[in-house]
């Protein structure tokens, strides 16, 4: 096994025993400290957008507001992730732990777990280590409570600012941005919101210190990932890699000999074709296929059998589906994505038309107001450029 | 003034011609070479003349499974050179919500240019191949939409026309 | 102040702007549905995209210049909503760019996917953002596949809103103006995806008062009124700037006239007043009146039947009957509902020729109508007017409270009514069946023209020019937007494209065609029968005599008052500034 290949067990890591040491350790540091630590460490999010903790804390800390919030985003809706139920129901209290800390360091008195409706099954167990939390808090003189806030389902909520709108009591849709959240989010108030593993990772920073998890993953890239594998893989479950790793590695270990693409970082990431397995590491930089890739960590394997054109459709159909409706392109240009694909592959179209739909893809991505709609073409124009016979035949 | 005196001198007639005969004679040949021939002539109104499809006679509204396909949409009326329609939409429960409560065409400002048939969306007012047109007052020249509706039937002529070349 | 550039044209601003709004204030255009100058940003249209980009900047932090020494901007790579972005210093913009078309373009293109383009049925037609834009910024063709979604049509919102679902592009506009501006939060949208579609909450009715201004500012077609439905194309319409006279706001408005009929009001934007909204009560309420029932030539009762007659029989016949009575047997009833011209000059007439002072206008107040954003308690629209001119009784004695007393005790003896019904309550139609005479000048019929001895048939401010003074004091001009025969060579060209042409064999133009005057002129004829000669040969004349001798009225005229959109009474030197209007839709000259 190569040295990269490791499973380094940072996150999910025996911890539930812990009585919350690394909290007390912290706490007693200057929030400057804590903000310089995590900006050192290099750690960014792990929702799949790559933004640097450090400094959306210290935005945060930074900006006037008579009470400010720190959200954990738990709505975990991406296809093909399921590392965030894991930590949740392990590790809770690293979780918990690190939105206490990030409480402290922008003043925040509150904060909110936003959990995905599937998972309510979770809610008695957190609850009671919520409940734990509050009479630890309480030793340690913080003033800090946390409440769960349950989703309803809809995929735009991952978005920040669409889980806003949601726990403000409206519909979820993204907002406009600016003002971000960090300025203006919860309540208008300034607020945090981070991953459920971003805040694992960050209370790992806290630990082991920033230069140790420095140490670990490539350039912009630092620290450990929980991976969700899924697909044609004889192991599929969730594994906590280094960053930097190339995707031929990865196959050569997850794999079943047949793999022909990888679709990185779910439904909104990106597919890579089997020639570009060595071409590819995974990490922040760029975002191009050749490049390495950002990722919500989610990594669907997909071998021979596989109909790439069934897997495409089946992520339009998720995207038409799951578009909040109020921004025209995504609106409108998921359908037509979804009906464009399927009226080439009956012959309706000549297969040029995927060109069309290529350059709409290109449309949305400038055009669209939120993630969702700007990363439909992610996924679309790395499935149809490498698998174009597929897409026709 | 200058005239060319050369060309009256051409122009001059000779004998024969002033005497004119042989002309009568020619004319009264050609006659009665045509009475031999074909007669071109038809005994109007006994005989009618059936105009081709391309032909633009008095505008019709067209009418389907006894409605007006008209959709009261307004623009023969303002494409109208001659103002000569008014349409007074109203709704109605149907699939085509709206319908002409009142659809008129005063033919004595109609100059059959054919545009309320160009600009038509609904294919529902065409040139029909009417031509006999009389009225006996102003009124009776302002034609309603029950006086306009022909059925669908009867217009193939011009509707196939119309798909073909418009 | 910043100053940004838009396309290269620099443009001075203030910070906190909107690049919209920047462009806006300067004349330029970008193209937008969901925004709304009054309403919250919503984004959510994307057709206002635009290039934004900062210059780049050495590091000894000058301005890095290329070859030509032009300045080098650095464009971000996406494309920015205008609406949305705040100007920055130094900032410059791309409207008229490639990129920026392409995208506009491509948002169009899907805008139109899912439309069902039925503009010949539609409402809109004619004035509707998307057909205007689908002309200016669109490919004129579509690329895909268009399988029409099917939505609900025509979904009753409240009594004066219907929706169609399959028109409507979401840009939330309606949603917004019923939560910031009519403050009834009951519209929302529901689905999600292209099945996005705006419900009112269930057991909930959008039915507040100023319902029908979403209808205004739906960029498309698919909120439409009941009350208008299908009753004319806009472009067979004329739309005349007008002033309500629903009470004494005095929002400012278009009337829409065919064939001679008023079909439709709707606002006009004038931010002093009303900005860009009025109430349902003024759209729908009084213009049936004004179309309906009407005085249409005068009368004067001749052995005690009304018979019509010439106007100069009518007025020598009134001169007659004023001739029998002392002046201060004579009662003079001014109007709250009529121009401040007409009310000045019967002022004039009470004053100067019959030398009465018994004058007085009927008050309307309903404080159940008043609310906190546009509608007042006061029901006249000139109350203010009438006021100013002096159409106010000199004594408590001879008020018009005090009228039917008056008559019984025969101190009064001749009414002269201009223009007022009483709302016909029972009080007024009982003392005046008492008074030994009745002149009135009446637009509707009513139990009161029955007993009237002379009735001139009076012109609706809809039918003549004017002024109001509204309850802010401020004097607005109104136009006229209906032909009589008195101004038929004055509307002519004003009217909509068949009323102008049409002749007499044309149907459409054999609606009535009112033989009617405004009060002014009927009043300076009859001075002229007195031998007083007002000098009026039309309405701005009895405006500039207004302006000569009311002294807070000084230096108005009907062009100022054109101009600044109204002048506060006693501030003609120091006006309002000129706006520019911001406009949800626009009308094309017809």
């Amino acid at each position: 096994m190569p040295d990269r290949l490791r499973k380094l067990d940072m996150i999910l890591g025996s911890y539930t025993n812990e009585k919350y040491k690394v909290l007390e350790k912290t706490l007693k540091r200057s929030n400057e400290e804590i903000i310089k630590d995590l900006i050192d460490s290099g750690l960014k999010g792990r929702g799949g957008a790559g933004f640097p903790t450090g400094l959306k804390w210290r935005l945060a800390a930074a900006a006037p507001g008579d009470e400010k919030y720190v959200i954990c985003n738990a709505d975990e809706g991406e296809p093909g992730t399921f590392k965030d139920r894991e930590i949740l129901d392990c590790v809770p209290r690293k979780v918990l732990s690190a939105m206490a800390i990030c409480g402290k360091v922008i003043g925040a008195k509150k904060g909110y777990i936003y959990l995905r409706g599937e998972y309510k099954f979770l809610v008695p167990k957190l609850q009671a280590e919520i409940d734990l939390f509050h009479q630890v808090a309480k030793q340690f003189n913080l003033d800090f409570k946390i409440e769960i806030f349950l989703g309803s389902g809809a995929y735009v909520c991952g978005e920040e600012t669409a889980l806003i709108q949601s726990m403000e009591g409206k519909r979820g849709e993204p907002r406009n941005k600016p003002p971000f959240p960090t300025q203006a989010g919860f309540k208008n108030m300034p607020t945090v919101v981070n991953n459920v593993e971003t805040l694992a990772s960050a209370l790992m920073v806290f630990k082991i210190g920033p230069e140790e998890f420095r140490k670990l993953g490539i350039q912009d890239s630092h620290g450990s990932k929980l991976f969700s594998v899924s697909g044609d893989t004889p192991k599929p479950g969730i594994y906590d890699l280094e960053f930097g790793l190339s995707l031929a590695e990865f196959v050569e270990e997850f794999g079943d000999g047949d793999t022909k693409a990888v679709q990185v970082g779910g439904a909104s990431g990106f597919c890579v074709p089997r020639k570009k397995f060595a071409e590819t590491t995974i990490g922040y930089q760029g975002g191009l296929v050749g490049d390495s890739l950002p990722t919500g960590g989610s990594m669907m394997l997909f071998n021979s059998s596989r109909s790439m054109y069934n897997v495409l459709k089946n992520y339009l159909d998720f995207f038409a589906e799951e578009s909040c409706g109020q921004c025209t392109p995504c609106r409108i240009g998921c359908q037509q994505l979804k009906i464009g694909i399927d009226a080439v592959k009956r012959g309706i179209k000549p297969p040029e038309y995927l060109d069309q739909l290529l350059k709409l893809t290109d449309t949305m991505k400038i055009t669209a107001k939120c993630g969702l709609g700007q990363s439909v073409a992610n996924s679309f124009s790395s499935i149809v450029t490498n698998f174009i016979e597929e897409m026709i035949y | 003034m200058n005239i060319n005196s050369e060309n009256i001198e051409k122009n001059r007639m000779n004998f024969w011609e002033k005497i004119y005969l042989p002309e009568i004679a020619r004319g009264l040949g050609l006659t009665l070479k045509r009475m031999f021939r074909p007669k071109m002539t038809r005994q109007y109104p006994e005989e009618r003349w059936e105009p081709l499809g391309s032909y633009r006679g008095r505008p019709v509204l067209v009418e389907e499974d006894g409605k007006e396909r008209c959709v009261a949409c307004g623009l023969c009326s303002r494409v109208c050179p001659a103002l000569a329609i008014e349409v007074q939409a109203a709704e109605t429960t149907d699939d085509k919500e709206r319908f002409p409560a009142k659809f008129e065409i005063n033919m004595l400002r109609c100059i059959y240019c054919g545009y309320c048939e160009e600009v038509c969306p609904e294919e529902a007012i065409v040139m029909s191949k009417d031509y006999e047109l009389v009225f006996a007052s102003q009124e009776s020249a302002i034609m309603d939409k029950e006086q306009l509706l022909v059925p669908v039937a009867q217009l193939q002529d011009r509707l196939e026309f119309l798909r073909r070349y418009k | 102040m910043p100053h940004i550039y838009i396309d290269g044209k620099r443009i001075e601003t203030q910070s906190g702007k909107t690049i919209i709004e920047a462009a806006y204030d300067n004349g330029l255009y970008v193209p937008h549905f969901c925004w709304h100058p009054e309403l919250s940003v919503a984004g959510n249209c994307r057709m206002c995209l635009v290039e934004v980009g900062l210059p780049k900047r050495l590091p000894n932090g000058e301005f890095e210049t290329d070859s030509n020494g032009n300045i080098v901007v650095s464009y971000m790579p996406k494309l920015q909503i205008a609406c949305a972005t705040q100007v920055a210093d130094g900032m410059h913009v791309r409207i008229n760019h490639d990129k920026v078309i392409k995208a506009q373009e491509a948002v169009m293109e899907f805008l139109l996917i899912n439309h069902p383009l039925d503009c010949p049925i539609c409402d809109e037609a004619g004035q509707c953002k998307l057909q205007e834009y689908a002309f200016n910024h669109s490919r004129g063709e579509s690329r895909f596949e268009e399988t029409k979604n099917h939505k609900d049509k025509r979904v009753p919102w409240g009594p004066n809103v219907l929706f169609d679902a399959e028109r409507c592009i979401s840009c939330s506009r309606c949603i917004r103006f019923a939560k910031e501006i009519a403050k009834q939060d009951v519209l929302s949208f529901v689905q999600r995806g292209d099945h996005v579609t705006i419900k009112v909450q269930d057991g909930a009715k959008f039915d507040n008062n100023y319902s029908m201004n979403v209808i205004d500012i739906c960029p498309v077609g698919a909120l439409t009124s009941p009350d208008f439905r299908f009753k004319s194309r806009v472009w067979d319409m004329s739309f005349n700037d007008s002033i309500c006279m629903g009470c004494s706001r005095g929002c400012n408005i278009q009337i829409g006239v065919r064939n001679n009929e008023i079909l439709r009001i709707e606002p006009k934007t004038n931010m002093y007043v009303n900005k860009y909204w009025m109430c349902d009560y003024g759209r729908l309420s009084y213009y049936k009146k004004i179309n309906e029932n009407r005085v249409v030539s005068p009368a004067v009762k001749k052995n005690g039947v009304q018979t019509e007659v010439s106007w100069d029989e009518a007025i020598s016949t009134a001169a007659s009957i004023l001739r029998k009575y002392k002046p201060s047997e004579m009662m003079f009833v001014g109007s709250g509902r009529s121009s401040t011209e007409n009310n000045y000059a019967l002022a004039r007439f009470a004053k100067n020729v019959a030398k009465s002072v018994n004058l007085d206008f009927y008050e309307r107040t309903d404080q159940s109508f008043a609310d906190d954003f546009l509608r007042t308690n006061d029901l006249n629209p000139n109350s203010a007017g009438c006021r100013n001119v002096g159409v106010s009784p000199a004594s408590d004695k001879f008020s018009l409270k005090k009228l039917s007393e008056n008559i019984t005790n025969g101190s009064i003896k001749l009414v002269y009514i201009m223009d007022e019904d009483f709302d016909l309550e029972d009080k007024y139609i009982q003392a005046l069946q008492k008074a030994e005479a009745i002149i009135i000048h009446s637009t509707n019929h009513s139990k009161l023209t029955e007993i009237a001895d002379v009735v001139f048939a009076s012109s609706y401010f809809a039918e003549s020019e004017g002024t109001f003074v509204n309850t802010d004091n401020r004097v607005q001009y109104f136009e006229p937007a209906l032909v009589t025969t008195e101004n038929l060579h004055r509307m002519g060209m004003k009217m909509s494209r068949l009323d102008k042409f049409g002749a007499a064999n044309d149907r459409w133009t054999q609606k009535e065609l009112r033989n009617c005057r405004p009060a002014w002129k009927v009043l300076s004829l009859l001075a002229s029968h007195f031998s007083v000669n007002f000098n009026y040969n039309k309405s701005e004349d009895v405006f500039n005599d207004i302006a000569h001798n009311v002294g807070s009225f000084n230096g108005m005229s009907y062009r100022l008052l054109k101009k600044h959109q109204g002048i506060i009474v006693g501030k003609s030197s120091n006006p309002d500034p000129v706006r520019h209007n911001y406009e949800s839709h626009y009308m094309k000259p017809n």
